[in-house]
């Protein structure tokens, strides 16, 4: 791991299931992530892709290894520091959406800032309307999310992803990691969510048909 | 605002009827207990004021010599005399008693009452009586007579010696009137003829049927008794602490006293009987309130489980996840409780109002409640418990879900 290193994991296991149904998910997986980076994670159904990002995001934990931020290990956080972590640090953007049905557009969006406390009313109001603008959805902020198609809810999950990660956000002059996991989100997808964020971005294609599990980055 | 409850009011709002439902259950519960407690107590309460006001708050009747524990200890398991007192009829010494008893803090005013039962006359009806021969302005000074008089003058009765007061009820009896001729048969056989001045009614059936009020010195004549007083009545400051004071008087002047808490025991005992059946019958509806809210808040927490997801990936935590879920408890119970308050107080007014007609152990034409804030308070803090109970389980379970499992099983 170097200094440019923002996120690693290290020998990552990971069992899903029970007795005898328990599956061996992910074996011994280990990376260096640099910032500013683009990132496929790639491979057939139900080789571990999405449990590799769910552990990346913070959202699981391994059942051996470690993952770091900023090398920061994090396996030994509590259930609160991570969820802050999540909060800081981490937009996901689900291949189902998953938009709060009982709000806005722009509310949604601005939920993740609500729990960070940074921003007065206002101001999240704005930063909201502004991504929202920015993924195509300027005149549709105060539309409950239920009534949107489709792409326009994956459009307003990137901006609720991008709503906490802002440098100015923790205002301070060292570069921040921002991580995007985007299971199986269509490539166009990933790219506005990384434009966005010009920071480490994953991307779950998806294309599932490749034979062999891997991890395909750019920059 | 902190977002869990921004959270819980949009969760709460986007759901009218299951909201409808688990407030009206708060709303009817807390009324209900209200307007429920408001009448039992208030039939409660006017017995108590009617019964302080007729017959004092303390009583002291008749003298006693404590019978002393003889020197041979007796065998054991046998009936020993210990503790047993010996009883003289009457007040020994009534003035001396009530002077002294004055100095007591607790003591506003001391009346002294030659009571007697006799055979009363009117026209073609006769009663058993019980004869109270007071000293008018004491009396007056201590019971509430003066405002219980419905029809005749009391300076009528003052002025003149050969007057009386009568109850209501017994009123009705004698079919007797203001000026109408009374006669009570003394215990030589002798009739005396008295002029009814004025009417009063207490309140309580067995007092407004039986009590004539006649001047002390002409009941002490009529009843042939020795002494003047047969027991003497007091107007406390606080009541409450009568049943202290009975036993400090006991000591004082070896006399026994009962304080109107032991007086009326029984009826007393009958009304909180009824008052705490009723406020069981009361819990458990707000009991059911709870359950709905109960089974309302778990069927949220269903609908919301994939929300529960967003939220933790968003980075709420466990706490602001479970916050949520008692926010809207909360809410509940803080609108329940309000409204309730206020139909409760509706509804107690309605009864109020409402014409019944009782002539039993109480008179009364209409509903009785008392308006006390305790019940709301009350009512308010029972709501609160159950629907903290009815919200804790399912907030802890919301908060304990895990998010992958969810986001991994959702399609």
């Amino acid at each position: 791991m170097n200094s440019e290193t923002c996120l690693s994991c290290e020998a990552i296991e990971r069992y899903l299931g029970e007795e005898e149904e328990r599956v061996h998910a992910l074996r011994g997986v280990s990376l260096d992530i640099e910032p500013g980076s683009i990132h496929a994670v790639v491979g057939p159904s139900g080789c571990g892709k999405s449990s590799l990002l769910y552990i990346l995001g913070l959202l699981d934990l391994p059942d051996a290894g470690r993952v770091s931020i900023e090398s920061e290990p994090v396996s030994q956080l509590s259930d609160d520091e991570l969820a802050h972590k999540r909060n800081k640090f981490i937009g996901f953007i689900f291949q189902f959406h998953f938009l709060m049905e009982d709000f806005t557009a722009q509310e949604n969006v601005m939920i993740p800032m609500r729990k960070l406390g940074q921003l007065s009313d206002g101001e999240m109001r704005e930063r909201a309307a502004g991504l929202l603008e920015s993924v195509g959805l300027g005149d549709k902020l105060r539309r409950p999310s239920r009534h949107l198609s489709g792409g326009e809810q994956q459009r307003v999950a990137i901006a609720r992803a991008l709503a906490t990660i802002r440098e100015s956000f923790w205002r301070t002059s060292r570069p921040a990691t921002s991580i995007l996991p985007i299971p199986s989100a269509p490539l166009s997808c990933c790219k506005t969510s990384c434009n966005k964020a010009g920071k480490l971005c994953f991307w779950q294609p998806t294309t599932q048909s490749l034979p062999k599990p891997a991890i395909g980055s750019t920059r | 605002m902190t977002p869990p409850l921004y959270i819980a009011l949009r969760f709460l709002t986007h759901r009218k009827r299951p909201l409808l439902l688990s407030l009206s259950g708060v709303v009817f519960g807390v009324a209900i207990f209200i307007c429920t407690q408001a009448q039992t107590q208030g039939f409660a309460r006017y017995f108590i004021d009617s019964t302080i006001g007729s017959n004092g708050a303390l009583v002291i009747r008749s003298r006693f010599r404590p019978r002393y524990e003889p020197l041979m200890v007796s065998a054991k398991g046998s009936n020993g005399t210990v503790g047993r007192r010996l009883y003289f009829e009457g007040i020994t010494n009534a003035n001396e008693i009530m002077r002294v008893s004055r100095q007591f803090s607790n003591v506003v005013s001391c009346s002294p009452v030659l009571r007697g039962t006799v055979s009363a006359r009117a026209g073609f009806e006769n009663a058993t009586v019980d004869l109270y021969g007071i000293d008018p302005a004491l009396h007056a000074q201590t019971t509430d007579l003066l405002h219980q008089l419905i029809d005749g003058n009391f300076d009528d009765f003052r002025n003149n010696t050969s007057s009386i007061i009568i109850g209501s009820r017994l009123a009705e009896i004698l079919q007797a009137g203001i000026g109408d001729t009374m006669q009570l048969l003394a215990p030589n056989g002798e009739y005396w003829r008295f002029t009814v001045a004025a009417i009063a009614r207490a309140g309580i059936g067995s007092i407004d049927s039986t009590r004539v009020y006649s001047h002390a010195r002409v009941a002490q004549a009529l009843l042939q008794h020795p002494s003047g007083a047969s027991m003497i009545i007091y107007k406390l400051r606080n009541p409450n602490r009568a049943p202290a004071l009975a036993s400090r008087f006991e000591t004082l002047f070896q006399h026994s006293a009962s304080s109107w808490q032991e007086r009326e025991e029984s009826t007393l005992q009958l009304f909180l009987t009824l008052r705490m059946s009723v406020a069981i019958t009361v819990s458990l509806i707000i009991l059911l309130a709870g359950f709905g809210i109960f089974n309302v808040l778990t069927m949220s927490v269903l609908a919301k489980i994939k929300e529960i997801a967003i939220l933790r990936s968003m980075g709420y935590r466990r706490i602001d996840i479970a916050s949520i879920f008692l926010c809207q408890g909360a809410l509940i119970a803080a609108a329940g409780s309000l409204l309730g308050c206020l139909l409760g107080a509706l509804m107690t007014w309605g009864v109020s109002h409402i014409p019944i007609r009782i002539r039993g152990l109480l008179y009364t034409d209409y509903f009785l409640v008392t308006w006390d804030w305790r019940h709301y308070v009350f009512a308010t803090l029972l709501a609160i418990l159950a629907v903290f109970i009815a919200s804790y389980v399912p907030a802890r379970r919301a908060a304990e879900l895990p998010p992958v499992v969810t986001i991994r099983g959702s399609r």
